[in-house]
C-alpha cells in the first residue's frame, strides 16, 4: 500500500508554531503530512476538508489554539462548531472517523504535535479502505 | 381544507395592501397543484390540500421585493419565512403571511411523504391570517428515527449507500431551486474563481455539491422536504438534511425557524461548547422544548 497522504491545516499562531518547534527540537514525525498554514482555525472552512479528500487526501487534520487562547480571541469557538458539524456530516456519509483529526495544540506543545501526527498517520495506515470522495482519474 | 377559509384569508391580505397572494391552485389534474399569483379576479381558484407539497417561499427568490406580497405558508414554510427574515432576505412589512395548518403532504409518487413523520409543528409559527385544518391536529413532535436507523449501518455500508446516489445524480439542481433557503444569487457551484466544484456531472463533483449544500443547510433547513420531492432521481436528500438538523439540535439545542430571536449556531459562538463534539460526541442533550407559535 502506498504511503497515505495527510493534509494538516494549522493555525499560524499556535499549531503551526508547534510544528515549527518540533522541527527545531529535531523531534521527528512522519512525512505523510502536508501542512497548510491558515491565519486562525476560525478561517477553517468545511469545504476545504471536502476538497482535501477530493484531491486525494487520506486524512485531514485541523489544529488551532486552545479555547480561550485564540490569537483573534474567538476564532476557535466558531471553528469548534463548524468542525463538529463537518465530522457529523462526513461520518454520516460513510467517511471513517479516523480520517479526521481535530486538535487544540498550543505553540509550546511541539512534542505533542509530533506525537499526534505520528498517531494519526498510524491510524490512517491501519485503515484498509480506499480514500473516500476522491476525484476520478483522467484517462487518456 | 375547506377553501372558503383560505379564500377569506387571501381576500383580507389583498384588502390589507398585498398586490397579489402567492398560493396553490389546481394544476392539470387533482394531484399536481401549481403556484399562482392570486388577485381578486382569480381568488376562486385557491386551493390547499395534501398535494400542496412544494414550498411557496421558494418563489420569493425572484419576486420583486419592493412590492407587498401575500403568501400562503404551511407550518414548515412559515419556519422558512422566519429564517428568511432572520437572514434579511425579506422585510416583514412587505409580506402578508397566510398561515395554514397541515396534516402532512404527499410525495412525488402520490404516497404520504415519510419526511412529514419528522414534522416539528403542524401549526404555522408566524402569520398575519390563519386558516385552520379540519379535524384533529397532532401536537406531537416528529422524531429522527430515520436518521437513527440509518446510523446503524457501518461506515462501509453508508458510503456504499451514498455512492450509488452520487452516481445517479444528474446535477439538475432541482433540489436547490425548490429549496426556499437556497437563495444565493451566485451559487458556490457556479463560481469559477476559485472553482470549488467541477461543473461536470461525475460522482466526485456530485459528492462535493451535496456535501456543500448539506452544510449550507445545517441549522437552517426547515424540513419542508421540497428537495427530496423535486429530485428526479429519488435521492433521499432529506435524510442528509435531517441528520444535520438532528446533530444541530443535539449539540446546540437549536431548531431552525421557530424563534426569530434565536440565531443559528453556525454563525454564533459559545465559549462553553464541550470539546467532545470535535471527536464525535454530542455535547448537550436534547432539551424538551415547548414549541409555541410566534406571530
Amino acid at each position: 500500500m502506498s504511503e497515505p497522504k495527510i493534509v494538516g491545516f494549522l493555525c499560524n499562531w499556535c499549531s503551526y508554531a508547534a510544528a515549527d518547534q518540533a522541527g527545531t527540537a529535531r523531534h521527528a514525525y512522519p512525512e505523510n503530512i502536508r501542512i497548510i498554514r491558515i491565519p486562525c482555525s476560525g478561517r477553517m472552512d468545511p469545504k476545504l476538508i471536502f476538497k482535501a479528500f477530493q484531491e486525494g487526501a487520506d486524512g485531514v487534520m485541523v489544529a488551532g489554539c486552545h479555547p480561550g487562547d485564540c490569537h483573534y480571541t474567538n476564532g476557535n469557538y466558531y471553528a469548534r462548531r463548524k468542525l463538529a458539524l463537518t465530522r457529523q456530516l462526513l461520518e454520516f456519509m460513510g467517511v471513517e472517523p479516523e480520517r479526521m483529526r481535530f486538535e487544540w495544540i498550543s505553540a509550546a506543545e511541539g512534542n505533542r504535535f509530533a506525537d499526534v501526527v505520528a498517531e494519526f498517520t498510524r491510524e490512517i495506515k491501519e485503515l484498509n479502505a480506499e480514500t473516500p470522495l476522491k476525484r476520478e482519474a483522467v484517462t487518456r | 381544507m375547506n377553501s372558503e377559509k383560505l379564500k377569506d384569508a387571501c381576500m383580507k391580505a389583498l384588502d390589507d395592501g398585498a398586490e397579489y397572494v402567492l398560493s396553490y391552485v389546481e394544476g392539470y389534474d387533482g394531484s399536481h397543484p401549481q403556484a399562482a399569483r392570486i388577485t381578486k379576479q382569480n381568488i376562486d381558484s385557491v386551493i390547499f390540500d395534501e398535494y400542496c407539497g412544494f414550498s411557496l417561499p421558494a418563489l420569493l427568490k425572484n419576486a420583486d421585493k419592493s412590492k407587498k406580497t401575500g403568501i400562503v405558508v404551511k407550518p414548515c414554510d412559515s419556519r422558512a419565512l422566519v429564517v428568511l427574515l432572520q437572514e434579511n432576505q425579506i422585510k416583514r412589512e412587505n409580506i402578508k403571511i397566510i398561515g395554514v395548518e397541515c396534516k402532512g403532504v404527499k410525495d412525488r409518487k402520490g404516497k404520504d411523504d415519510s419526511n412529514c413523520k419528522g414534522c416539528v409543528t403542524h401549526k404555522p409559527v408566524i402569520y398575519d391570517y390563519y386558516a385552520e385544518e379540519e379535524g384533529e391536529l397532532s401536537t406531537d413532535r416528529g422524531d429522527f428515527e430515520d436518521v437513527a436507523e440509518f446510523e446503524e449501518k457501518d461506515y462501509e455500508e453508508r458510503y456504499g449507500f451514498w455512492e450509488e446516489y452520487m452516481d445517479d445524480c444528474i446535477r439538475c439542481y432541482a433540489c436547490r431551486e425548490a429549496c426556499p433557503l437556497c437563495y444565493c444569487d451566485e451559487c458556490i457551484v457556479e463560481k469559477t474563481m476559485p472553482q470549488w466544484v467541477d461543473f461536470s456531472v461525475k460522482p466526485s463533483s456530485n459528492w462535493m455539491y451535496h456535501l456543500i449544500r448539506a452544510f449550507h443547510e445545517a441549522g437552517r433547513c426547515v424540513n419542508c422536504g421540497s428537495c427530496s420531492r423535486a429530485c428526479p432521481k429519488d435521492i433521499p436528500l432529506m435524510l442528509i438534511n435531517r441528520k444535520m438538523a438532528s446533530a444541530v439540535e443535539d449539540m446546540f439545542g437549536f431548531v431552525s425557524g421557530m424563534d426569530i430571536q434565536k440565531m443559528p449556531p453556525v454563525i454564533t459562538l459559545a465559549k462553553d461548547d464541550p470539546d467532545d463534539i470535535l471527536k464525535g460526541g454530542m455535547g448537550h442533550g436534547v432539551q424538551d422544548r415547548e414549541l409555541e407559535a410566534t406571530s
